[in-house]
C-alpha cells in the first residue's frame, strides 16, 4: 500500500488543483467578477469535479480502465464525465441559490429561475462545451497512456530534446523460455499470452512507481529515478509484487495456455544518457554502459539457475526489507551481485 | 523530364495535395453559395489551387528536416503563424481581386476604398476568418505533428482498434544498422554517441517517408522499417529506399566526420512473410510485431555484418520486387544464420556503378 500512496497524492493533488483552476476560469472569462455567488459556484463545481475524477480514475477500479479498444473507451469516458459536468452545474447554481435566498432547495425548483436557466442558450452552449472539452481532454490523455505516463508532456515540452545524464535504476524482466512457448503456441496466440502477461504486472509497476521504457520481443523494461527507486526498496518489491499479480491469475493462464508465465529479471543502477530520438516515432531512449550490464545481469539468472538478481554496487543503498534475503553470485565476472530471494516460513 | 523516383513522389504527393486544395475551395462554395452563380466557383477553386499549392510547397519543401530539429512548441508555433499568414494572405489577395472585378477598380483603389479597408479587413468578415484560421491551424498541426511523434500511421491504428486482436498481416520487414557505431563508443561519451544516433536518424527519415516505409523501432543503433506488400513492391520501394538512405548519408559525410570523428556505414537485411501484429501493454501500449521473420531478419543482419557485406535481401523478398536497372542481385545461395537450423536464400543487392569502382 505504501506503494500506491507514492503515485496516489500527486495525482490527486495536480487533479484537485486543476480543477479549481477550471472552475475559476468561468466567473473570469463570463465578466461576472464582482458576484460572489458566482465564485462560490465556480470553485464548489471545480471541487466536486475533481472529486469526482480522482474517485473514478485513482480509486474506483474502473471497469473503464481496463482492456477496452480504444475508441469505445473515449467514448464512454467522455459521456460519463459529460454527463456528471451537466448534471453537477444547474445542481450547484441551484443549491447555492436557493441557500442564499432563503428558500428550501425543492422550493426554488419550482421558480421560474430554473425552468429559465434549463430553456436558456446559455445551458445548450454549455452542454456542447462540455462535450467537446471532454471529448478533447479524455482523447488526449488516451492518447498519452498509450505512449506511457508522461512521455507525451516530456515530448511536448521537450525536456529530453537535448539530450541528458541521469541516475536510473533499471530492471530487465524476461519471461522463462519464450522461444519454445511461441513454437507451442503459434504466433498470434503468443502474442495474446505476451499481452495478458504485461497486462496482469501492471498494477505492480504501477504500486511502485516504475516506468515502463518499452518491451523489447518478451522482455520488458522499467526504470526509476534512482532515488525514489531505491526509497522502501520500491525496485525490488516490484517483482515480488509481479509474481503475486501472476500466481493470483494461475488458473486463468493455465486454462487458456496451459502454461503460467515464469520470469527472471535483472537490477541494476548508473549513469544513462536519456534523450529524444527520431523524428517520426519519436522515442525517448537510454544509453551508456548501465544497459549492457543489465542484460548481462538478467542473463546470469539463467546460469546460475535463480529468478532475481542484482548488482551490489545498487544492494549497499537500499535497505533490504526483512523478507527477503541474499545470496552472493560467485560466477558473475566484472559486476558483483547478488540472488534476492523471498523467504518462506 | 528526368526526375529521380524521390523528385516523383514528391510531386505525386504535391499533386495531390493541390487537388484537394481545389476541392475543398469549390466544395466550400457550393456549401456557402449554391449553384446560382459561377464566380464565386472560379473564386473559391482558384482559392483552393493557390492554397493547395502554399501547402504542398511548405510541407514537401519547407518543413522538412531542418525544421523538425526544433523543439515540438517551438515548431507548432512557427507552423502556426506560418500558416495564418498565408492563409489570410490568400483570402486577403482574392477578396480584393473581386473587388476589382465587383467595383470595378484598380489594385491600388480597392486597397484605399473604404468597402474593402475599413468594411472588410478591419471591422469586417476578415478578423473572424483570421480567427478561424488559427484555430484551425494550430489544432490540425498538433493533430499531425502528435501523430508524427507517435508513428506513421499509429493514431489511426489506435483509434480504429485495428490490431487490438492479433492481426496476421504479410510483410516486407527491413533492419537497417549502422555498423560501425561502436568505433564512437569506445572513446567518446555516451552524449556523443547519443548525439550520433539522433543526427544519423534524422538524416535517414527523409528517404524511409519518401518511399513509404513505416519506421516501426529503433533499437539503438539498428531502425526497423515495414512495408505492406503493396507499397514495397511499388516502385521497388524496398530497394531504393535502402540505397537512398545510404546516398543521404553519403550527403552528409563531413558532418558526420567533422562532429563525430566517423561517417556512419550503413548495412541492411531484407525480408519479406508473415507477421504477427497486436496492440500490446496496458498503460504504455506499442503496437508490436511478432513471428519468424522478425528474428531471421535480424538474423539475415547479423550475417550480413559477419560476413562484411552491405545489404542481403532474402529470397522471398526478392521474388516479390522487380530489381531497378540500377541495382544487381549476387546470388548467395543459403545461407546459414547464427542460431538457426535451418538456411535462408538471399542475395547481395549491389549498386552497378559502385561495382565497378
Amino acid at each position: 500500500m505504501t506503494g500506491m500512496l507514492h503515485t496516489f497524492y500527486p495525482s490527486a493533488i495536480r487533479i484537485l488543483i486543476a480543477g479549481v483552476l477550471f472552475g475559476v476560469l468561468f466567473p473570469v472569462l463570463s465578466g461576472e467578477w464582482s458576484d460572489p455567488l458566482a465564485w462560490i459556484n465556480a470553485i464548489t463545481i471545480g471541487l466536486l469535479g475533481s472529486l469526482f475524477l480522482i474517485y473514478v480514475e485513482l480509486i474506483y477500479d474502473n471497469p473503464l480502465n481496463r482492456k477496452m479498444k480504444f475508441i469505445r473507451r473515449v467514448v464512454l469516458k467522455t459521456i460519463l464525465y459529460s454527463t456528471y459536468v451537466i448534471l453537477l452545474i444547474p445542481l450547484v447554481i441551484i443549491t447555492t441559490r436557493s441557500l442564499a435566498s432563503g428558500k428550501g432547495f425543492f422550493e426554488y425548483m419550482e421558480t421560474d429561475f430554473v425552468d429559465q436557466y434549463i430553456n436558456s442558450g446559455e445551458y445548450f452552449i454549455l452542454i456542447t462545451y462540455t462535450l467537446l472539452l471532454s471529448g478533447a481532454i479524455v482523447f488526449t490523455h488516451q492518447i498519452s497512456m498509450k505512449m506511457g505516463p508522461g512521455i507525451l508532456w516530456k515530448l511536448i515540452t521537450g525536456k529530453y530534446h537535448r539530450a541528458q545524464e541521469e541516475e536510473r535504476i533499471l530492471l530487465f524482466l524476461d519471461l522463462v523460455d519464450s522461444t519454445g512457448l511461441a513454437e507451442r503456441l503459434g504466433p498470434k496466440e503468443y502474442s495474446r499470452f505476451l499481452n495478458n502477461f504485461f497486462y496482469d504486472i501492471t498494477p505492480a509497476i504501477t504500486a511502485t512507481g516504475g516506468e515502463i521504457y518499452r518491451y523489447i520481443g518478451d522482455e520488458i523494461i522499467l526504470s526509476w529515478p534512482y532515488r525514489q527507486g531505491v526509497k522502501n526498496a520500491k525496485c525490488i518489491r516490484t517483482f515480488f509484487l509481479a509474481r503475486q499479480e501472476i500466481r493470483k491469475r494461475r488458473e486463468f493462464y493455465l486454462t487458456n495456455f496451459g502454461i503460467v508465465p515464469d520470469f527472471t529479471a535483472g537490477l541494476h543502477a548508473g549513469k544513462v544518457v536519456v534523450g529524444e530520438i527520431g523524428d517520426v516515432k519519436s522515442q525517448i531512449v537510454f544509453n551508456g554502459r548501465v544497459i549492457m550490464e543489465t542484460e548481462k545481469i538478467q542473463k546470469q539468472c539463467k546460469l546460475s539457475n535463480v529468478n532475481f538478481i542484482s548488482s551490489a554496487q545498487l544492494l549497499d543503498k537500499i535497505k533490504m526489507p526483512s523478507i527477503y534475503s541474499l545470496s552472493p553470485i560467485q560466477d558473475g565476472q566484472h559486476i558483483s551481485m547478488a540472488a534476492i530471494k523471498e523467504l518462506t516460513f | 523530364m528526368n526526375l529521380s523516383v524521390g523528385q516523383k513522389i514528391k510531386f505525386r504527393v504535391s499533386f495531390q495535395i493541390i487537388l484537394s486544395g481545389i476541392f475543398l475551395g469549390l466544395g466550400y462554395v457550393t456549401f456557402s453559395n449554391g449553384f446560382e452563380n459561377l464566380y464565386p466557383f472560379v473564386n473559391g477553386g482558384i482559392a483552393g489551387l493557390i492554397l493547395g499549392g502554399f501547402i504542398a510547397f511548405l510541407e514537401l519543401w519547407v518543413f522538412t528536416k531542418g525544421a523538425n530539429k526544433l523543439k515540438f512548441v517551438q515548431l507548432l508555433v512557427l507552423r502556426t503563424l506560418v500558416y495564418v499568414l498565408v492563409v489570410s494572405a490568400i483570402i486577403f489577395l482574392v477578396v480584393a481581386v473581386s473587388h476589382m472585378r465587383r467595383f470595378d477598380r484598380t489594385m491600388s483603389e480597392v486597397l484605399a476604398s473604404n468597402e474593402f479597408m475599413q468594411d472588410y479587413i478591419l471591422h469586417g468578415n476578415f478578423r473572424f476568418a483570421v480567427l478561424f484560421a488559427l484555430a484551425f491551424a494550430f489544432v490540425i498541426n498538433f493533430t499531425r505533428m502528435i501523430s508524427r511523434k507517435i508513428g506513421q500511421g499509429m493514431l489511426l491504428n489506435y483509434i480504429s482498434g485495428r490490431y487490438f486482436d492479433p492481426v496476421v498481416e504479410k510483410r516486407f520487414i527491413m533492419f537497417v544498422r549502422m555498423a560501425n557505431s561502436d568505433q564512437l563508443t569506445d572513446n567518446t561519451s555516451d552524449i556523443a554517441y547519443h548525439e550520433l544516433l539522433k543526427e544519423y536518424y534524422y538524416d535517414i527519415t527523409e528517404p524511409i517517408i519518401t518511399h513509404e516505409g513505416i519506421i516501426y523501432e529503433y533499437y539503438d543503433d539498428t531502425v526497423v522499417i515495414s512495408w505492406s506488400q503493396k507499397r514495397g513492391t511499388r516502385n521497388s520501394n524496398v530497394i531504393r529506399c535502402f540505397f537512398e538512405i545510404r546516398e543521404a548519408i553519403e550527403r552528409n559525410k563531413e558532418k558526420f566526420v567533422d562532429r563525430f570523428g566517423i561517417a556512419p556505414l550503413v548495412n541492411g537485411a531484407l525480408h519479406f512473410g508473415e507477421v504477427v501484429r497486436s496492440e500490446i501493454g496496458d498503460i504504455k501500449t506499442q503496437v508490436v510485431f511478432h513471428g519468424d521473420i522478425m528474428n531471421a531478419t535480424a538474423r539475415l543482419l547479423g550475417y550480413t555484418i559477419d560476413n562484411k557485406r552491405t545489404f542481403m535481401v532474402s529470397g522471398e523478398a526478392l521474388s516479390q520486387i522487380e530489381l531497378p536497372i540500377l541495382y544487381e542481385a549476387e546470388e548467395g545461395g543459403f545461407v546459414r544464420l547464427r542460431g538457426k537450423q535451418h538456411e535462408l536464400h538471399a542475395s547481395e543487392i549491389v549498386d552497378r556503378e559502385l561495382m565497378e569502382i
